[in-house]
């Protein structure tokens, strides 16, 4: 059970019962699912909560699965509706200053540290205040484009919207980023 | 290049996963990844999901509808058979009591509704009414009195009813069982008809029957006629009756005739109606089916056909079935009265010119 295997198989192969390919697709999938949450939510503690429930509505729900559509796709769903439905609403959105505190938290390569790329490191400050700042929808379709890859019918599935409408999010999303990094 | 351009051509480079300068920042974000904890707390959930096996549970599961399904058919046959034939068997009471009803709702013309319920006895009314039916006259005159269309003898054709259903060839069929088991036997006949063997106590309770019988000729045929559909009717109403109950009560202890070699009758029975109840017993048979009852059903249509279609006799044996007829006169040879078998056999051949006599009495004279 390898890479050869595409998600959509390891998924079919866990609901026969196949606990390896769970395992194989844990790993794959792990860190983009969280980064996710962890940028839609900025919270570790509600991202934590939300990725186990994430992977545990999955788990629940793995006899129905069908391979109509990415595997990454179904699992964003997911997500994405566990954050509208509760988590996301129930908080408001992180100000500057706890993003700035998270970002301390976040562990970086000692050859990023911000005393030795301080130009760079100043980069991805500005980039994730500018991320910050989006509206909801827009973060959410940038994140899913940029972060888990997906194209404009992918986003439109996770999110509900349709393809014009994520389109024109991406272009508002990325026309403040780069006004952000413009200032 | 204008702005807008720049910022297009920018934007369509970010949106086709091109290496945009917006997206490589991206990446060089900190890439944050669920802690060990979290990770083990998912991975010990799938385990978990997988041990409990929800699939395997729902394969086996899938077979309680139908496992349930085929329960419930084998519980229903189970009372089916169980409870279905005592339903026949009161849905052919309740086919046969309409069918007596609407035989015992008798015309306004007709006088002798109970004819064929005892063939044997009630040879006059049966008689009438057969030969009213071929629009001859009947040889011998109507009853004086004839009988009131009292619930009882209304109710009496039932067996009738019911026993005129056979078809000639079951009736000659049954004729020829009967000659059959005759022919085979020393002492034929009787143990066809078992009910015949009433006690000692019961034909000296019925002989008075018979001597009323004897006293009133006219009368007697009534009495006669009406003698087992009392019998019938209190079988019906499950009100045992000393002397007309004993026979039936005697063939529901056998339920299958014995092979038992009767004696023969006693002259008492000639004239006694007693021994003529032999059509309730035989209303109950029918559900057990099997040889025995059809031996012992045969007679009953055989004997009526033949009594509607053959005159009066004034043979007291006239009254019985053939078989005990016959084995009447065997037992008045036995006794030496040679003339008065002869008659009574000269009697049984007009009134049975079809019948075909056993070897014993074929060539009495």
């Amino acid at each position: 059970m390898g890479d050869a295997y595409s998600d959509e198989k390891l998924m079919l192969a866990y609901a026969n019962g196949d606990l390896r390919a769970f395992d194989t697709l844990y790993a794959r999938c792990r860190g983009m699912l969280y980064r996710f949450i962890l940028r839609s939510v900025a919270d570790r503690a509600s991202a934590d909560e939300l990725f186990q429930e994430t992977w545990s509505r999955l788990i629940a729900s793995r006899e129905r699965y069908r391979v109509e559509a990415k595997f990454s796709t179904w699992l964003l769903q997911i997500a994405h509706n566990l954050i509208i439905d509760g988590f996301r609403r129930a908080r408001p959105q992180a100000g500057p200053e706890e993003t700035e505190i998270v970002m301390s938290e976040l562990d970086i390569p000692d050859n990023e540290r911000p005393e030795q790329v301080l130009t760079e490191f100043e980069q991805r400050r500005r980039l994730q205040l500018a991320l910050d700042g989006l509206p909801e929808e827009q973060r959410e379709a940038f994140l899913l484009r940029v972060e888990s890859g997906l194209g404009l019918v992918e986003i439109a599935q996770v999110t509900g919207a349709g393809q014009e409408t994520v389109k024109s999010r991406l272009r508002y999303a990325f026309a403040k980023i780069r006004e952000k990094f413009a200032e | 290049m204008s702005g807008n351009e720049q910022f297009e051509r920018d934007f369509e480079s970010f949106l086709s996963e091109e290496d945009s300068r917006l997206a490589a920042l991206y990446r060089k974000l900190p890439r944050p990844e669920p802690d060990a904890k979290l990770d083990a707390a998912v991975l010990a959930m799938a385990r978990r999901a997988a041990a409990a096996n929800p699939r395997a549970h729902a394969r086996a599961t899938r077979w309680i509808p139908a496992l349930s399904a085929a329960a419930v058919v084998a519980l229903a046959a189970g009372i089916g058979f169980r409870i279905g034939p005592s339903v026949w068997q009161e849905r052919d009471r309740g086919a046969l009591q309409k069918s007596i009803d609407e035989y015992a709702a008798p015309p306004a013309t007709s006088a002798a509704p109970a004819a064929p319920a005892a063939p044997m006895k009630t040879a006059p009314s049966a008689d009438a009414d057969a030969f009213k039916d071929k629009g001859a006259e009947s040889p011998v005159p109507k009853p004086a009195t004839p009988p009131e269309p009292q619930p009882r003898t209304t109710a009496a054709p039932a067996p009738a009813a019911g026993y005129a259903a056979p078809t000639k060839p079951q009736m000659r069929e049954s004729f020829r069982k009967t000659e059959d088991a005759a022919r085979r036997a020393d002492t034929p006949a009787p143990q066809a008809f078992p009910q015949i063997e009433a006690p000692e106590q019961e034909k000296k309770s019925a002989q008075p029957g018979a001597a009323a019988t004897a006293a009133d000729a006219g009368n007697a045929q009534v009495a006669g006629a009406i003698a087992p559909q009392d019998t019938l009717d209190e079988k019906r109403d499950q009100r045992p009756s000393a002397a007309a109950e004993a026979p039936a009560l005697k063939m529901r202890e056998e339920s299958a005739p014995k092979p038992v070699a009767a004696p023969a009758p006693p002259p008492v029975q000639t004239s006694a109606p007693a021994p003529v109840p032999a059509p309730p017993p035989v209303m109950e048979t029918p559900a057990t089916g099997g040889a025995a009852a059809e031996s012992m059903l045969a007679p009953a249509p055989a004997a009526a056909k033949a009594a509607r279609m053959t005159p009066r006799s004034k043979d007291p044996n006239a009254n019985l079935y053939p078989e005990h007829w016959l084995q009447n006169i065997r037992t008045m040879l036995h006794e030496r009265k040679r003339d008065e078998a002869a008659r009574s056999l000269a009697e049984f051949r007009k009134m049975y010119p079809d019948y075909h006599l056993p070897d014993d009495l074929r060539d009495l004279k």
